[in-house]
Order: structure tokens, then sequence, then C-alpha cells
């Protein structure tokens, strides 16, 4: 489902050196597999997020998603392709101010060049437990509340993949545990392979396949 | 959801930025509005006294001048003229034919600082006010109809005859009763020669504008006496009071502020000959004098205007001028430019706002950073968060302008009875300003409507453009990373 190959990235310093992050010969995820991504501050598992999102290009490599590989794609279909196949959950602030919860998961419908389906956008926020809560904007939610909608925003789309980026580290431990089981059945129901980043070992141990990023790195052979 | 609503949530998002930005365009709306009624409202009113017929005639000198004075009670009155320059404007006169109607103006006196202007009645029949709107009471009627008679024949007019046909004629109007008791009766005046009783009822009428009518209380059945202009003073010999027979209805002219006597009474009082001796009866017309006279030339004939001005120009004593142009020369020297200054003030409030839209917008960049990262994470294109501030940026322009619209059709529509009172000239709520836009060699008239909001749409296309291209180059992954 997921196929990173030969991704090499670094960056630009403002002084004019390049400071390479990523070099990954190999990296595959198979169709509702789910994985816990782990490794130290820094070491660039934000990065290949994004690049598996089609949101920062690799210098080198393909990124093959559900059989299209995104980094020969212009950006304008890139974009779409994100819309379509990919769900991305952050680690805070996944919401818009202004929007209600409902109106949050719709803008998620928004730009996939199809019809926003409301009845798909209101199952989903009532799997996540917030059934009641369709017209709270998020100032209204507790971080874990806006989490589990930012969940029901990424699966809304029926996407392939879901990249969350450490989802539950600002939730209060209590509710972690919560969210993360929400995330996880709801993407075994859906189908979705899932690829989760997290410094926390209770978190990445509950998963039947942990990656460390400096393992997959090879930034020596670059 | 469509970029629409995004952009709208937006707005809602930032209620008090949005509200601010929207007021101040509204008020420079409001204000170009307001400008361009007034404008409109100033340039109607004068050109509204000005209208009805083509030409006056008065004492050579400046054109304005005469103009101002005659229509307008501006200034002091300048020279009179012979009486026989109106009467080359009757139908036996030198340009008799080509006239529909020829109304001599004697200006001199007021009564309580409103001018008293000796006409004939024809200047309420013969004579439009305003392009389609004649004169019309609001309470009795025209005064006595046997002026315009006796100016014809000069004054050979019989005493005796004169007052019975006087009479015969009050009987016959409604008002006959309310104005005997001022009215001297005939057979007192026929003895008392050495009075000056000795003027037919009708010569002794006046019709009264609609403000002095207001103003002075006076109403149908009244008497007043006129003061001679300069010199109110020296009371030597006692007129006759002149009685109100006829009410106007606002014109929204200067009309509206002046007292109308038979033409015939006003000669008759003291001061008002040639050669400043008293005569009993009407003037003989070798004593007489006229201010101006009011030149309507026979509608089938338009061109005549010209033909009467050139030839009244050759004269050495008197002039013609064409009163339209000269109060259009007027408004494009003085109102114009205020108006224009004026409008270039409201322009730039509306400039000044657009400007806060820019910086509320750049204001609002870092969270908005964040919202665009989010909005291309899940599948939005570049032109698609630029769309979505333009929009912002249009609707709130669009809502600031139709806010504004709304105000200022408000403040006209409240102000509307105050500039009916004091200048007749109805306003309305829906009252509509136009601008003139050249137009390949011509002008056309426009509702500001049709100029302003496309002008909006432009303005806030362009000042919307610099905060759009900034969101369109954000940098997602910078974005995305700056906040978690
Ligand atoms: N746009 C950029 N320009 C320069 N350096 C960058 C840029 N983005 C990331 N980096 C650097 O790349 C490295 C990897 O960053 P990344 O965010 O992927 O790490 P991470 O594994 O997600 O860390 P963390 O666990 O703290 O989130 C960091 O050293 C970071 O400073
Ligand atoms: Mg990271």
């Amino acid at each position: 489902m997921l196929l990173v190959e030969n991704v090499q990235k670094s960056f630009r310093l403002p002084d004019g050196s390049t400071l390479p992050i990523l070099n990954v010969p190999r990296f595959a995820v198979a169709a509702g597999e789910q994985l816990a991504l782990v490794g130290g501050s820094g070491s660039g598992k934000t990065t290949l997020l994004h690049i598996i999102a089609g949101i920062t290009r690799p210098d080198t490599g393909r990124v093959e998603i559900d059989g299209t590989d995104i980094t020969k794609l212009n950006e304008a279909a890139r974009d779409l392709f994100r819309a379509n196949k990919l769900g991305y959950i952050f680690q805070t602030f996944n919401l818009l101010a202004g929007f209600t919860a409902l109106e949050n998961v719709l803008l998620g419908m928004s730009f996939c060049g199809r019809k926003p389906d409301e009845a798909r956008a209101r199952q989903l926020l009532e799997r996540v437990g917030l059934g009641k809560r369709f017209d709270h904007k998020p100032a209204m939610l507790s971080v874990g509340e806006q989490q589990r909608t930012a969940v029901a925003r990424a699966l809304v789309n029926r996407p392939k993949v879901l990249l969350a980026d450490e989802p539950t580290a600002s939730i209060d431990s209590r509710h972690q545990q919560q969210v993360l089981d929400l995330i996880r059945e709801t993407c075994r129901e859906e189908n979705v392979a899932l690829v989760l980043v997290t410094h926390a070992p209770t978190v990445s141990e509950q998963f039947p396949r942990v990656e460390r990023l400096e393992e997959l790195n090879q930034l020596a052979a670059a | 959801m469509s970029l629409f609503k995004i952009a709208w949530r937006s707005i809602q998002q930032r209620g008090l930025g949005s509200t601010l930005t929207i007021l101040s365009m509204a008020l420079g709306v409001a204000l170009i509005v307001a400008v361009l009624v007034l404008r409109g409202m100033v340039d109607e009113s004068f050109r509204r006294g000005a209208q009805g017929y083509n030409l006056i005639v008065g004492k050579k000198g400046s054109p304005l001048q005469l103009v101002l004075n005659t229509v307008y009670h501006l200034g002091t009155p300048g020279e009179p003229i012979p009486w026989t320059y109106y009467e080359e404007f009757l139908p036996e006169g030198q340009w008799g034919g080509k006239v529909a109607a020829a109304i001599p103006i004697c200006l001199g006196d007021n009564f309580q600082g409103y001018r008293v202007i000796g006409t004939t009645p024809d200047l309420f029949t013969k004579i439009e006010y305003a392009y389609g709107r004649p004169y019309e009471f609001a309470a009795g009627r025209n005064f006595g109809e046997e002026a315009a008679e006796a100016a014809e024949h000069g004054h050979a007019h019989d005493h005796a005859h004169g007052h019975d046909h006087g009479h015969d004629h009050d009987h016959v109007k409604k008002e006959a009763k309310t104005r005997q008791p001022t009215m001297v009766s005939p057979d007192d005046s026929d003895e008392n020669e050495e009075h000056h009783h000795d003027l037919p009822p009708h010569f002794l009428e006046a019709v009264i504008g609609a403000r002095v009518a207001r103003d002075t209380g006076l109403k149908v059945g009244d008497t007043f006496e006129p003061t001679h202009g300069v010199s109110s003073g020296e009371e030597g010999h006692k007129h006759d009071p002149f009685t109100v027979v006829g009410v106007l209805k606002p014109t929204g002219t200067p009309n509206d502020q002046a007292l109308f006597v038979n033409v015939e009474g006003f000669l008759a009082m003291d001061g008002h000959s040639k050669d400043g001796s008293h005569h009993h009866g009407p003037l003989p017309v070798e004593l007489r004098e006229v201010s101006a006279v009011l030149v309507k030339v026979d509608p089938n004939n338009p061109f005549a205007a010209n033909g009467i001005y050139r030839e009244v120009n050759e004269g050495l004593e008197a002039q013609a001028a064409y009163p339209l142009r000269e109060i259009s020369i007027l408004m494009e020297t003085f109102v114009g430019p205020i108006a224009t200054v004026l409008l270039v003030i409201a322009v730039l409030v509306v400039i000044v706002a657009s400007v806060g839209i820019i910086v509320g917008i750049y204001n609002s960049m870092n969270e908005r950073r964040r919202e665009i990262a989010i909005m291309r994470s899940l599948g939005a294109r570049r032109g698609s968060v630029l769309s979505v501030i333009m929009l912002e940026s249009l609707l709130l322009a669009l809502c600031g302008g139709v806010a504004g619209f709304l105000l200022g059709h408000l403040l006209i529509g409240a102000a509307s009875p105050y500039v009916l009172a004091r200048t007749g000239v109805e306003i309305g709520a829906l009252q509509f300003p136009t601008v003139e836009i050249p137009f390949m060699e011509g002008v056309l008239i426009v509702p500001i409507e049709l100029v302003l909001l496309p002008g909006l749409v432009l303005l806030a296309g362009i000042v919307g453009y610099f905060p759009a291209r900034a969101a369109y180059k954000t940098d997602v992954s910078r974005a995305l990373s700056n906040a978690n």
C-alpha cells in the first residue's frame, strides 16, 4: 500500500551548507497494517511523514501509495491525491478555530473533488463519541475531543493511509489510551494503514510492528 | 464546504476586527453616497429656479449678476430698464411673435426681509418652476388676471371701467368675501380721488411663496405693506396694503421666499416711477421701469431664443442672458470643485478602509499560516487558499459597501424632511445619485451603485492580493512544524 524507496532529503541551511536528514532505502507498509514509528527528537520522523503526504518533496527516490508514485505528480495533483488517499493527524491544533466540529470534519471533504457527504461526517463524529458536539467550536472541546474530531476528519474521505504525528502526546494520560484505541479501531474498521509516530514506549509497545527511524535511515551511506 | 463559506467563517471568527473594517468601509461609502446626493441636490435646486424660461433680459452688465439677482434674489437689484423692453415681448412688440410668455420682474421692495416682486399672473400660469412642474397653489388663487391686460393697454384704463371689471371679477372668486373687509369699496375710492384708493382691487393682490407663508404667518385674506428696499424709514406717503389671495406650494426654488404682487400695484407705489413723482392710478407707461423680463420663447421655435439674445445684446441699454448657462458656469466654477474635493475625501476614506483590510489580514497572518497549512494538509491547493483570502477581502469590502449604501440612504432619508423644509427639494431615502462617465464622445449617466460596486470589487481585489499571495506562498511543512 505504501512504499518508500531510496528517499533522500537534506535541508539547505541559511549559511549555505546542506544538512542531510533522511536516506531511507526502503520502508513499506501493507494495506490496513498498523505500525509505530519511534526515534530520537530531530531524527526526521516528521520530515518522513511530510514526504509521504506529499507536503515535502524528497530530493530523490519514490513514494508509492496505492500504486501511484506521488513524486511524479505535479503539486496540484499531489494536493488532490492527498485529499483522497491520505489522512493526517498532528499533535495539536488540528482544527480551525472558526469552524464547528462538524464543519471541521466537512472541511476534510472540501478539497477531494467530490460532493461532501454530510451523513458520513456525522456518522464518523458519532463513532468517535462526539454525536452531541456537532455544533461545538474547538474552544469548547477538550484536547482529547479535538483529537477525536481530527480522527474523524482524517478518515472522512476513506483514505488508504493515516499518518499520525504524536497524536496523543498532548492528552492527559487518562484519555490517551481512549484516543489511541479509537484511532486503531477505526483504522481497522476502515481498513486504513496506520503510521503513528510516538515517543512513548507505553504507546509503541501496543503495536505489532515498531520501526525505529534511526534504523530505517542510512544517513552514513549517503 | 465552499471556499466562500470558508472565507465567511474566517471573517466571523475575527468578528471585532472584521466589524471595524466593515464599519470604516461603510462610512467611506456612506460619505460618497451623501456627497453625491448633496451635490445632485444643490445642482437641482440651483437649476430649478432657472428653468421654465429661456432668457432673462435686464440692464447691461454682468449676465451672472443679472441671473443671480433675478432668480436667486442675491445682491441688490441692478438698474432697471425702460418698460418698453417688456412691451417689445408682448404680442404687438418686436419679438412678440416668437415669444410664448414674457414676465416682468420688478424688484426693490421687501416684506420682513423677503423680496416683494412686482409681476404678472402669467408667472404662475405660463411658466413652470421646473421641467414638467407647474406652480400650484396650496391655498387661494392667482392674483388678478386683468393685470396683464392693463399692462398691454398701458395706462389707458378707465377707472370706472376698471373698478366694474374688478368687482365682477371678485364675485366669481371664492375668496371675495374674505377679502372684502380689507379691500376698499369701489364707491369709496371713487369719492376720494385725492387719496390713492384709485386702483382696481385686483391691482393690490398678492401671491406668496410657501416659505414666506410659513415664516411670516401670512395667509389668504391677510394684508401686508411692502417696505422700500433701501430706505424703509421714509414713509411720506402711505401706500395701500396688498392682500394675499394665494399661497404657493413649495417649489424648491428661491420663489418660495418671495411675495408676488400685481405689477400694476407695485408700480403705483411711491418711489417706483421713473421720475420719482407720485401718481394715482396706474403708472403712465413712460414712467414705468422693469428690473428684468423673463422670456419664454415659442416652444415650436426654440431657436428664436438665439435671435432675441443677439438682438437684445446688440442694443446699448439692455442685455439678455441664458439663465441655465450662467448657472452651469457657476456650478462648474464653485459648487463643482467643492463637491469634487468632498468626493476625493470620501474616496480616500474608502481607500484607507481598504488598507485596513490588508492590515487586518496581515495582522492575523500568523494564526492564518497554521490554518492554511491545515487546509493544505487536507488537500487544499495553493490556488484555493489564495481564493479564500481574496474572497475574504471581497466580502469585507462588499459588506462595507452595502452597509455604506444603507447608511447613506438612511442618513438621506433622515435628513430629507429638513432638506425639504430648507430648500423645498424633495429627496428620499431611495434617491439614487448618478455619476456621469465619459463614454465614446458622450457621457453615460449611471447610478452610482454601478460604478461603486465594481470599484469596490476592484479595490478589494487589489488589497486582497497581497495577503493572498503570502497565503499562496506559505511553506506548509514549516507552518505545521512550528505549531507542533
Ligand atoms: N525546513 C527545514 N529547514 C531546515 N531544517 C529543517 C527543516 N525542517 C526540519 N529540519 C530539521 O530536520 C531535522 C528533523 O526534523 P523533524 O521535525 O523531522 O524531526 P522529528 O523526528 O519529527 O523530531 P521530533 O521528534 O522532535 O518531532 C531537525 O533537525 C530539524 O531541525
Ligand atoms: Mg516531529
